[in-house]
Order: structure tokens, then sequence, then C-alpha cells
């Protein structure tokens, strides 16, 4: 909604602002640049999916991390927060693969900002919806999340996820589908 | 349906408003001399990934006007575009390392064409994560894609974690091993194998392991059976414990994946256990490990 506006303007403000990067040094002050426009959208993004802030920060520290150690020239800016959120969802589903082994050893992670012993989150429906979201597979979550929150074309989904539109299409349908579901029953 | 689509825009929409952007905002407090070499806008906690990530085997990524895909985010590809460009069989000269931080390194060695194990050594001699020493020497011709072994200051060593907080001693026979752990900790019983002791601060999980292999093999399959969770491309780091072989594989790794939770440790008994294992697997949680590594003792 008004976020993703946000997101969107911010998006555009930085590709005319970013000079084409030739040499290493400008390279990571486009890096920088990124950094500071859309480090908060990637972190949000990132604890819808994850659930918590301090690993949705690793998940996105990491993705800059790792830019900066390959050293990306980033020449193309409009191709750059296409590509940092694609490689933010790969971290988050790296951390949540980790997480359902990790819980063979009964290993704790801080509890989702939808828990109600996270407390940070007003609302009963909403508490409930975000389970239910939390629940479904992966890839439905996520196009949920980029469709909902971020209010991403189709198009532009099967772009980050690096998937067939027709994919990003059922993945959404059934993910409604099964949420329309279980919140009836629920409720 | 379109009710369904509100509430989660809503829902979506407040989640991500509980993320101030202030919150986030020492993330992105960075000085802007450009003369910086780490990027800095990354906290303490980032230049700890930093330096991990610079330590393994990873994959440039080039988003320049298509020529590369960036399908390496995946973590599916491993092609070294640097050691690609040189023809095969051709031998490559070591760069000198010593003195240079490990992130440095592991540039300069992949920049010609060469892979990268580290090993750790715990001194005060040196700053931690500074290359003290490598192997082959420089100025040894190797051929591409060869592996350069550095071994990197890990600091002074953990011991004042561990006189902070009471502690004490157990014995796990089955395992004959004796390790010092938080006074106020309890025998667990986890879901999977082995013993797990667990408090408030963290846990720690020892399992026997048998690998007829040799210690490299062990190690390797340890990341990658076992603790599923290090990735494609574990992070090993060969070190001694005990007076005997072992190796640490720490706990943030490449692979777009973040692991902060655990830290494993494997070590060769001097001869097998009764069971047939050869090697002990400690596993905990990294703070815990830092403590735990240095207060091992083999019994076998």
């Amino acid at each position: 909604m008004t976020e993703s506006a946000e997101a969107d303007s911010e998006g555009t403000t930085s590709a005319t602002s970013i000079a084409v990067a030739t040499s290493a040094e400008s390279g990571a002050e486009v890096l920088a640049d990124l950094y500071r426009t859309h480090v908060v959208g990637l972190v949000r993004l990132a604890l819808l999916l994850v659930g918590d802030q301090s690993t949705a920060e690793d998940v996105v520290q990491d993705v800059f991390a790792r830019l900066h150690r390959g050293g990306a020239r980033l020449r193309d800016p409009d191709k750059a927060l296409p590509y940092l959120r694609t490689s933010v969802l790969n971290g988050c589903r790296s951390v949540l693969r980790a997480r359902r082994r990790a819980q063979l050893l009964r290993v704790p992670h801080e509890p989702p900002v939808w828990s109600a012993e996270a407390a940070v989150l007003a609302g009963e429906d909403r508490r409930a919806v975000l389970a239910a979201v939390a629940r479904l597979p992966g890839r439905q979550r996520e196009v949920l999340v980029l469709r909902y929150y971020l209010g991403l074309s189709d198009h532009e989904i099967a772009a980050v996820l690096q998937v067939s539109r027709g994919t990003v299409s059922s993945s959404a349908s059934r993910a409604l589908g099964a949420l329309a579901r279980e919140l009836r029953e629920e409720s | 349906m379109n009710r369904l689509e509100d509430r989660l825009r809503d829902a979506f929409g407040a989640a991500a408003e509980t993320l101030r952007p202030d919150a986030v905002a020492s993330m992105a407090g960075r000085p802007s001399a450009a003369s910086t070499r780490r990027l800095a806008p990354l906290t303490a906690a980032a230049a700890v990934a930093v330096v991990l990530v610079g330590a393994s085997v990873i994959t440039p990524l080039v988003l320049a006007g298509g020529q590369h895909a960036h399908s390496s985010a995946s973590g599916g590809a491993q092609s070294s575009p640097a050691a690609s460009a040189s023809p095969p069989g051709a031998l490559l000269v070591v760069p000198e390392m010593i003195g240079l931080q490990v992130i440095q390194a592991e540039a300069g060695l992949q920049a010609v064409g060469l892979r990268i194990t580290v090993a750790w050594e715990v001194t005060g001699k040196a700053p931690t994560d500074t290359v003290l020493s490598e192997n082959p020497p420089a100025g040894a011709k190797v051929a591409v894609n060869a592996i350069v072994t550095i071994t990197i200051s890990a600091g002074p060593g953990p011991s004042v974690t561990y006189t902070l907080a009471p502690s004490r001693l157990v014995t796990v026979s089955p395992y004959a091993v004796t390790i010092r752990i938080p006074r106020n900790w309890r025998r667990t019983r986890g879901l999977a194998s082995g013993v797990v002791y667990s408090g408030t601060s963290g846990w720690v999980q020892l399992q026997a392991v048998t690998e007829r292999s040799g210690l490299h093999a062990a190690c390797a399959g340890v990341a990658a059976r076992i603790v599923g969770q290090y990735g494609r491309h574990p992070f090993i780091g060969h070190r001694r414990i005990d007076g005997r072989p072992g190796c640490v594989i720490p706990a943030k790794l490449v692979n777009g994946g973040t692991v902060p939770w655990m830290t494993s440790v494997l070590v060769e008994y001097r001869s097998p256990i009764s069971g047939g294992a050869n090697f002990l697997l400690i596993s905990a949680d990294p703070a815990t490990m830092s403590g735990i590594i240095a207060s091992i003792r083999l019994h076998h």
C-alpha cells in the first residue's frame, strides 16, 4: 500500500541518482547508496517471511555483505532492486529451511512478530491472518507477500522469484484458497 | 475474496510497520569517506559475516547489463569466473598474504584464480583475522583452482568468557569426554541422537561419528550430511583440539543462508570408543562453543 508506493518511488530516485559505476571504488559507493535507500524496505520484506527483526536484519546484512565481497558492479540500477529482493527471499528460504532442521535439536528462535508472545502487533485478526500465511508452503507465502505487501504485479513477482507467470498465478490462487478455508474454519 | 486480499494487505502492512525505520537506522549510519575499504554501513555483526563470507569460496556477483545472469543467488552455480578465465594447465604464483586480513587474502586469492581454506590459531600475537602463515608459501607455483591454506589469528583465546559465568565440568562417559558448561545447565533429551545439555543461555550436543576415511572426509561429511544447514560450500577450519586433530565448522555462511545458531567441532579419538565411533562431534550455539572448545578433554 503506502509502503509499496514508497519503495517504488525510492527505487526510481536511486536509479536517477546513481551514476554508471566504472571502478570498484564507485561500485562500493553505489552499493552504499542502495543500502541506504532500500535497507528498511528489504528488512521489512524479510521480516514478513522469517517473522523476527533480528533474523530479518541478518538476512539483509548478508545479502549486502555478499554483494560487497563479490565486488559486484551494479551497472544497471533498474535491476538492482529486483535483484536485491531475490537475494533476500533466497536468504529467508535458507533461514526457514535451517530452522526446520534445527527444530530437531529444539533450538529455540525468537517468536514471530505475529505471535501473541511477541505482543508487538495489535489485532487478533491480523495475527490470525499472518499465522495462517506462515503455515503456507514457502513459494505461496512469498507470492502473497510480494503481491499484497509490495504490491508487485504477477509479472514482477515472476521475475523476482525466477519462476514463470503461470506458477505465480497458480501459487497465488492456491494460497488464497487455502487461507480462505483456514480462516473461515478458525473464525 | 476481495475481503481476504484486504485483510492480507492490512496484516502485512501492520506487521511491517512494527519495524520502525529508525530501528534499522543504526545499520545505516555510515561515514561518507569514499576511501573506506569495507562497506561502512555494516555493523559489527555484519563485519563478522563479511569475514566468514570472505573466507569461503563464493561466486562473484556481476550485475552488468546481462553479461552474467545472476543465477548464483540461489547458491546453485559454483563456477568461479576468475578461475575459468585462466587457461587450464596454467601455473599461478601464490601471493604474499601474511599480515593481511582474511577478507583481503581471500579477495586476492580469488582474483588470481585460487581457492582458500582457513585454519585458526589462538594467539595474542596478531589481531583477530590476520593471516599468520600460508601454505603453499608465497611465491610457490600452483595449478589454477589449487587450494591455499591460510592460518589466521583467532585472537587471544576464549578463556575470559568462562571465568565470568559459574561453570562446572561434566564428563560424558559414553563419549569419553569432559567439557565445561555453565553450572545451571541441565541434561535434556533432544529429539536428535546424542547427549544434550542446555540452559537459558545456550545448548550443546555431543554425538559419536564413525568415519573410516580420515579427518578431512569426516569434517566434510559432517558439514554436508549430519549438519545439513552448513550449506553447499561449508567453511571448515582445521584445528587441534586437546592435542588431537580436529576441525571447526563455524556458524555463519554464504549460500544465501544465515545459520547463526550452530557451530560444530569434530575431533578424532586416539582409538575408536565402544560402538566403533572414532570421532566426537560437538555442536553448540556459537557463544557457548567459543567457551567449550578450550575445555574439551578426551579420555580416549
